[in-house]
Order: structure tokens, then sequence, then C-alpha cells
């Protein structure tokens, strides 16, 4: 279970973001900055997702806890080469995938297919 | 009409129209029935909640969201599309801006609590790492090693 299944309406139970100290960021819980980095990626084109999950996730320590928490962050496949389809599969756990755009440099769908198929109870 | 009291010690007198598009004040003010008592805010200052019901204000005729609209949310649907008076009343600093999503978020005004998130996240789209942290004034709190393997771990998104 990640941060995916956290709800937000006021608890007051939740945790600060611990290494946050600095900024007026740092007093928003930790199911909140899920909220923002969800936003984050949905509201990005499928292209570049990859690249905001990668800016998300280096940012800080808490940050990065943060996004390798959430497997909903990590469903979209896009153009992925092939060492890095499981470092994403792995990082999504048993979310739902969306295969979202082949482009024409990238991999072909019989190609996606045999390199999920071993999570194809994930598929959605 | 309804008397809403800061944690600062300000009094708001709104409509109840406008009060219970906070889920925890329709709560209250449900559970209370008709009664002339203030319902203390302890969470939230003057200054916030004066933005919080200008919002309430402006959206007091629109439905409540359902369960239904909250699972779409949940799901597929969600994007960072905000509409043009929202925008314009989320024009805020940074400090404004994250005290109402804290506000939004305890007195359970999820639509609020949407804007000011997808506010956020419109901020950090497109942005490297080390402009997010010059944005929001975060240390960088990885070691030279950690930063190097992570870089690594995530060369698949480096170019895209």
């Amino acid at each position: 279970m990640g941060y995916d299944t956290v709800h937000t309406a006021h608890d007051r139970s939740t945790s600060r973001s611990p290494y946050l100290h600095l900024s007026p960021i740092s007093n928003l819980p930790i199911e909140i900055l899920v909220l923002i980095s969800r936003y984050a990626e949905r509201g990005t084109p499928a292209p570049l997702v990859g690249s905001t999950l990668n800016s998300l996730s280096r940012v800080s320590r808490s940050w990065r806890a943060i996004a390798l928490g959430t497997p909903g962050l990590w469903t979209a496949i896009c153009d992925i080469s092939v060492p890095y389809v499981d470092t994403l599969l792995g990082r999504s756990g048993n979310r739902p995938l969306r295969i979202v755009r082949m482009m024409e440099h990238g991999l072909r769908f019989p190609e996606y297919m045999s390199l999920v198929s071993p999570h194809i109870q994930t598929l959605g | 009409m309804v008397n809403l009291v800061t944690s600062d010690n300000e009094s708001f007198t709104v409509e109840k129209a406008v009060a219970s598009r906070s889920v925890l004040i329709k709560n209250m003010l449900e559970d209370v029935g008709e009664s002339d008592q203030p319902i203390p805010l302890p969470n939230v200052t003057a200054s916030v909640l004066k933005k919080v019901l200008e919002y309430c204000d402006h959206h007091k005729n629109e439905p409540m969201p359902t369960s239904e609209d909250l699972a779409a949310e949940d799901t597929r649907k969600r994007t960072t599309d905000i509409g043009e008076w929202d925008q314009k009343f989320i024009q805020v600093d940074q400090e404004m801006l994250f005290e109402i999503i804290l506000a939004a978020n305890y007195l359970d005004i999820k639509p609020l609590l949407d804007v000011g998130c997808k506010t956020v996240a419109n901020m950090i789209k497109g942005k490297t790492p080390e402009e997010i942290r010059k944005l929001f004034n975060i240390v960088n709190d990885f070691t030279p090693e950690e930063e190097a393997q992570i870089k690594k771990e995530n060369e698949w998104a480096e170019d895209r």
C-alpha cells in the first residue's frame, strides 16, 4: 500500500513532511503533496509524464519518498526503452496501467505486450 | 445567518448557504440544529477565512459535489484545468496559497482544495528539480552519491 490510499478531507492526524522546514509548502500534510503530485502527473502531456515524475522524485528525500510511495503516479507507459519498463512497472505496484501512446521510434505494440505480459493482471 | 470565529478571534457572519460550502460546517450545523452559538474555527485565521468565504460566496449556488463526482476526480478525469474566476481568485502569494489549501482541507471544501492543488501542480509542471527547489525554497538533502544513483535510475525520463 502506498500514499495512493490516503484520504485528504480534514484529517488532522496526518503527519507533516519532515524535511521541508524552510518553505510554506512544509506546512502541507503528505496526502496533499500526494494530491498535488497526482495533478501534476495527470495534467502533463503523456510524452512528458516521465520528465515530470523524474523532477518530482529528485527534489528532496521526502518528495522522492512521496513519489515512489504513490504507485498511481507510475502507471503511464509511453515510449520507454526496454530496461526501464521494469522500473516503471515496479513503481506502479498493482495499479491499472495506461499504455498512452507509441511514437514511431518507440516500441511496437507486440513488444510492449511482451514486456508487460508478466504484469498482465494489472492491465486496466 | 451563521457566525464563524477564527483562531485570531475575528467574527464573520455569513449566509448559511455560504458557510455550508464547507462540509465540516454543514455537518456541524446539522448536528447542532438552529442555534445562535458562534462556530469556532481554531485552525483558520481571519485573513485566510476571508479569502475562503469569498470563494464560498461566489460558488454558493452551485450544486455540491456528489460522491460520484469525487470518485470520477479520483480516477481518470483528473486534469489541471481551472475555471477563469477561480484562476483569478487563487492568484495570491505562496504563503496564502498554502494557507488556503490547508483551510480547504480542514473545512472540507473539496473543490477549493482541488483549485489550490491544481495551481501548485501547474507551478511544478515542466520544471527541473532545481527549479522546483528554488520555487518553494526546498533544501536539496540528497548526498552527491545519492543524486548520482538517482540520476542513473531516472535516465529513462532524462531526454523526454
